[in-house]
């Protein structure tokens, strides 16, 4: 089947199966910073924006992309967040810096000036195995208004 | 043998109130074969915490963290940084959240669900950590230095309120057992 949404910015449309899932599809894209981890939605490192809201590529149906707005860090082009992570040295092997940067873009999106307490917790769906956290919290603390 | 081992260790001989140690010189290479020998680990680090406990759900928090670690030279702060601070969470991990279980010798924790990871905000209410630094000092390996003694920390901090509980993690399950003990 065929699957037409706007993917960073462009229309395109994916060629795909109804059975495929949109982490599968991004990647076939090339879009290779969608990572396939645990695969059951637990870890974040499969997070796109879906109109501008975090989601696992793992759970979502490339077909449910339809129509929609589909944005990865490809298609972020140095923004603010991008640049906070890179000051803050905000990651160690970088695995699951893409969702964080997504999930933290549609934190600020919604909250521009987040606590502390929301930072922790809207980054609660990602995790990160190198332990990376002091300084992620710093780099979306630094893109507070 | 390391410089900076040895100075480590003379750190620690010259002032009898940070501990005792001596040095264990394995490793190296096999002089017929060439190969590395396997020895025991040539890094410190040390780690305190404070913890309360709510004896009534058995959930433990940990109040404050604080990891020290001899660095040798630093050449990369943030890096540095990076390693101790990963280090404590993963121990914080290791000490509260990840527990592997066997089922007829198979590993049952089929996946990150069944397996839980410290999350941002599952951090201790506060956390801090020293390099230590010395001039002249060889670069030094800092990956998980700060990790084993993280469990054993909150372990005694949760000694010092009576509650001895002596498997990981440390779940409420188990505080609220050893609240029962006590």
């Amino acid at each position: 089947m065929n699957v037409s949404l706007t993917l960073n910015g462009r229309a395109v449309t994916l060629e795909t199966r109804s059975d495929t899932m949109l982490l599968e599809a991004l990647r076939d894209e090339g879009l290779l910073s969608v990572r396939a981890t645990c695969g059951i939605g637990v870890c974040g490192a499969c997070t796109v924006l879906l109109d501008g809201e975090p989601v696992s590529g793992c759970l979502t149906l490339a077909a449910q992309a339809e129509g929609r707005d589909v944005t990865t860090v490809e298609g972020l082009a140095g923004e603010p967040v991008q640049r906070a992570f890179a000051e803050a040295h905000a990651f160690q092997c970088g695995w699951c810096t893409p969702g964080f940067v997504l999930t933290a873009r549609a934190l600020l999106a919604e909250k521009p000036d987040p606590t502390d307490e929301e930072i922790a917790e809207a980054l609660g769906g990602n995790l990160c195995r190198c332990g990376s956290y002091v300084k992620i919290v710093e780099a979306v603390r630094r893109c507070a208004s | 043998m390391g410089r900076a081992l040895e100075r480590a260790v003379a750190d620690f001989k010259a002032d009898g109130e940070r501990g005792f140690a001596e040095i264990v010189n394995e490793g190296g290479l096999d002089p017929d074969t060439g190969q590395g020998v396997a020895s025991t680990h040539w890094h410190q680090g040390a780690a305190a915490a404070h913890v309360t406990v709510d004896e009534e759900t058995g959930v433990l928090r940990v109040e404050h963290l604080h990891a020290s670690v001899y660095a040798g030279r630093v050449v990369n702060r943030e890096g540095a940084e990076l390693q101790n601070e990963g280090s404590m969470i993963m121990g914080l991990g290791t000490a509260l959240m990840e527990g592997i279980d066997f089922a007829d010798g198979q590993v049952t924790n089929a996946n990150l669900s069944d397996y839980n990871l410290p999350a941002a905000a599952d951090l201790p209410v506060r956390m801090t950590h020293d390099l230590i630094e010395r001039d002249g000092a060889e670069v030094h390996g800092l990956g998980e230095t700060a990790l084993p003694p993280v469990p054993a920390a909150i372990g005694n901090a949760l000694q010092s309120l009576g509650l001895h509980v002596t498997e990981l993690p440390i779940t409420p399950e188990r505080v609220l057992e050893a609240v029962a003990r006590r």
